[in-house]
């Protein structure tokens, strides 16, 4: 048997995921960012995935080999040139729209809103990508309305850029689309710096199989840049785009290098110590120096209010003088609401039912990696159509409640307890609509353990305090 | 049928509220016909629910619709009933040995595990689903079966994502001692669309490209040494085909599904046993080399010569197995190639050409 060779496989990107499958497609090998291996003589796959991309290239090993991988283009909303779809005229919009701000609504910070499309057809050029964009306050109050104020790039594949200089603190962009359906994400201005928003145009779903096309809202990548303006030559911001999908496909990309970034604090956007503490969290749950570390580090750098920073606390072992954390307005990611969520079942006052977090418990969607929620007034409308009853208990938590009386009460094991089960079930607004009233009875309680409340909480992205109140609703 | 497998298969093409689909339905009763086959995923008809949107008439109002959750919701309580009598029985808390999850229809996949599936009452504004991920964990960890598969064909719709409900069964820990193994593969993800297209083309019967992979791969991934199609030997099957089966346009469009997402977390595993007989298919390969040169093909260990040709016809006809290979030629240089297995639209196993 001939001697063992070393294949060493050296990405450019230091998130990247390097397997090894050998001549039957057995994997022999993995590692992030860097790998270094001893195999027998043969011919090998190396596949090295970056963030979506998948590179490929067979290898004879039958002498010592590097295989050097060049950064792919990746699909991301940021016109970097390293992203697929990206133009030079693109660039040049974000350039400029960037630096002048259109609109002041304070000082000490800006946002950057940016929307571009991928293509140049001739239908596309007539479109602003801004189009449905408007500025918020942190209670939902209209600042600006984007679409009228974004300066357009029609050179080519259209694109939107529009800035605003604020005060720090918490904003909400908001989308509207034709159907009246809007939706709503937050957007953190952090002093001394720029929060920058980038979005692709997609197609949504309208009745009657029609599309409309606007900015992918749920996908838009968040940068916050320490310099005052987009630069494109600065792809330093490509590991936060490749760390949000990380984070969201359940990638394993803590590598030694990122870590030991994450420890000096030397993240050049602080979204990339927001994304690496919660991959920190997932990945290596039982390295809680690690995790304080960099908590510390974003404390640091973004400030102890910062709703993303006071998610990530709720985790430390050591509080340190943080002895209370109230999560008035909703965090930038959706792993942050559902530390925050999980949580508050345990503490039913860490998000206030009367704050701006408060006030949008029962429209968080499942999207990934930020945190989005509708924003409809027919959504309002149709929770406060329903009997008070249930207007607290719309959607997902109501049905699953439903859910669980029914096969309850199906499984009821004796008589009394079928009683009251059955009371329980068709007490429920719906099922007594169907079914007529309940006979006279002692109600059942639904009860839940507090790991349930838990994954529901999380789940749903309600807060503890909002399920407690549908539970009593459900046990009058 | 105490520690039966279990199938679950659920193919929906009427959306009143979207817009139809017409593979789905194809695609849930071609994996039923293999789900329920002896050799292939061998579960017996009586323990396999096949739940199709036709098996349903339209209801007039969308909002009453089916199949709706409630349809699909029943066979986890079955499970959770079989769980308990078996327990009663004193065979364990759990259900079967495997499980096998197979949902094809419209959906949405912000997330490796926020992704639903939709069901025929869902609307754009209220969007109905089964969280087939997360049904699938509940079924892993609680220990319900040894074995969980889930197949997920969706995510065919610009649909916005939706709400997501955690499972109704109550969690709870597996015995210390089962030995628990899962295997998941999705159509699309990162809000990529899933294609369906006609087999064969133009006007054949339409298929999702994702399950049309699939069970090309349940059939044909076989572990050359064992003849057992393994966990890896189907993903990487999975990840090198599906993409042949798209239009050259489509894939250049950033917006359809390149590659399906497959979630491993275990140690390799058979998901099909080798057959009595192992009979690992083999593919035809030609080869173009330049006239009068002698030609060796070696296998993937470097270590045997599978073929050779002195002179090598310009174009060598040879058929080999799934796997990696090193093609020497007398005075140039060595070239290495993949044979995937991938088939035509048509069924008909792919030529691969070395050039």
């Amino acid at each position: 048997m001939s001697a063992d060779k070393t294949l060493i496989v050296q990405a450019a990107d230091e998130v990247a995921e390097i397997s090894v499958l050998n001549s039957t497609f057995d994997p022999v090998a993995r590692g992030v960012g860097r790998l270094q291996q001893a195999l027998p003589t043969g011919v090998y796959k190396v596949t090295v995935r970056v963030g979506p991309v998948v590179e490929e290239q067979l290898v004879s090993l039958d002498e010592d080999r590097t295989v050097q991988i060049a950064a792919p283009e990746i699909p991301s909303p940021i016109p970097f040139a390293s992203s697929t779809h990206s133009h030079s005229s693109q660039r040049q919009v974000a350039i400029s729209a960037s630096s002048r701000p259109r609109d002041v609504f304070g000082h000490g910070a800006s946002i950057f809103i940016f929307a571009r499309e991928t293509t140049s057809e001739d239908d596309a050029s007539q479109r602003n990508p801004a189009a449905g964009l408007s500025l918020l306050d942190e209670n939902g109050q209209l600042l600006c309305d984007i679409e009228e104020r974004a300066n357009i790039g029609s050179d080519g594949a259209p694109c939107a850029g529009w800035r605003a200089d604020v005060s720090p603190g918490a904003y909400r962009i908001r989308l509207d689309l034709p159907n009246h359906t809007s939706f709503e994400r937050a957007l953190v201005a952090t002093g001394g710096k720029q929060t920058q928003l980038f979005m692709f145009e997609r197609d949504y779903g309208l009745p009657q199989a029609e599309t409309h096309r606007a900015a992918d809202l749920a996908g838009g990548t968040v940068v916050i840049c320490a310099s005052d303006r987009f630069d494109p030559s600065d792809e330093r911001a490509r590991l936060t785009e490749l760390a949000a999908y990380a984070l969201v496909q359940k990638r394993r990309v803590l590598s030694d290098g990122l870590t030991n970034r994450l420890l000096d604090g030397k993240f050049e956007d602080p979204m990339q110590g927001l994304l690496g503490a919660h991959i920190i969290l997932r990945d290596r749950p039982e390295d809680t120096h690690l995790f304080e570390v960099v908590t510390d580090n974003l404390k640091r750098l973004l400030g102890q209010d910062h709703p993303d920073v006071q998610a990530l606390w709720l985790r430390r072992r050591n509080r340190g003088d943080v002895t209370e954390i109230r999560l008035r307005t909703p965090p930038m990611l959706r792993a942050g609401w559902d530390l925050a969520t999980e949580e508050s079942v345990r503490d039913n006052d860490l998000i206030p039912s009367e704050a701006p977090s408060g006030t949008i418990a029962f429209k968080v969607l499942a999207a990934g990696p930020w945190l989005l929620w509708r924003g409809d007034e027919q959504h309002e409308a149709e929770l406060e159509s329903l009997t008070p009853d249930v207007s607290a208990a719309a959607g997902p938590l109501a049905d699953y409640l439903k859910t669980r009386a029914r096969v309850q009460a199906e499984r009821a094991p004796a008589p009394g307890a079928l009683r009251r089960l059955n009371f329980a079930v068709r007490s429920l607004p719906g099922v007594r609509s169907v079914v007529g009233p309940p006979e006279p009875a002692s109600p059942t309680p639904v009860t839940l353990s507090v790991d349930e409340k838990a994954e529901l909480a999380r789940t749903l992205g309600i807060p503890g305090n909002a399920i407690e109140n549908v539970l009593k609703s459900f046990s009058r | 049928m105490p520690l039966a497998d279990r199938a679950l298969v659920v193919g929906i093409n009427r959306y009143q509220g979207i817009k139809k689909l017409c593979g789905a339905e194809n695609d849930a009763q071609n994996f039923f016909n293999w789900v329920t086959h002896p050799t292939g995923g061998g579960v017996d008809p009586g323990q396999a629910t096949k739940i199709l949107s036709s098996n349903f008439p339209a209801a007039a109002s969308v909002n009453d619709d089916l199949p709706a959750k409630e349809q699909i919701e029943r066979f986890f309580t079955e499970v959770d009933d079989a769980a308990d009598a078996n327990n009663v029985a004193g065979l364990g808390p759990k259900a079967g040995n495997r499980v096998w999850l197979f949902f094809s229809g419209h959906g949405f996949a912000p997330a490796l595990d926020t992704s639903g599936v939709l069901m025929a009452n869902a609307t754009l504004k209220r969007i109905h689903n089964i969280a087939a991920m997360l049904w699938a964990n509940r079924l892993y960890e609680g220990g319900w079966f040894d074995d969980v598969f889930l197949f997920q064909d969706a995510c065919r719709n610009r649909i916005p994502n939706g709400d997501l409900t955690p499972p109704f069964l109550r969690k709870r820990q597996a015995p210390r001692n089962q030995q628990r193994r899962r295997f998941y593969a999705f159509s699309a993800k990162d809000q990529k669309l899933s294609v369906e297209l006609p087999f064969p083309p133009p006007n054949g019967e339409k298929h999702g490209i994702f399950t049309r992979t699939l069970l090309q791969g349940l059939r044909d991934a076989r572990d050359p040494r064992t003849g057992a199609v393994t966990t890896t030997q189907l993903k990487a099957y999975l990840q090198a085909n599906m993409k042949n089966l798209l239009p050259e346009a489509d894939k250049e469009n950033d917006d359809f599904a390149q590659a399906p997402e497959v979630f491993d977390p275990d140690p390799p595993f058979d998901i099909v046993a080798a057959p009595a007989a192992p009979q690992v298919p083999q593919f035809p390969v030609r080869i173009f080399t330049a006239a009068g040169r002698a030609a060796r093909v070696m296998d993937g260990t470097l270590a045997n010569e599978l073929a050779s040709e002195n002179p090598a016809p310009a174009e060598w006809v040879l058929r080999l197995q799934r796997g990696l290979y090193k093609l020497l030629v007398e005075g140039a240089d060595a070239r290495l190639f993949e044979v995937a297995g991938a088939l035509e639209p048509d069924g008909s196993p792919r030529e691969i050409q070395v050039r």
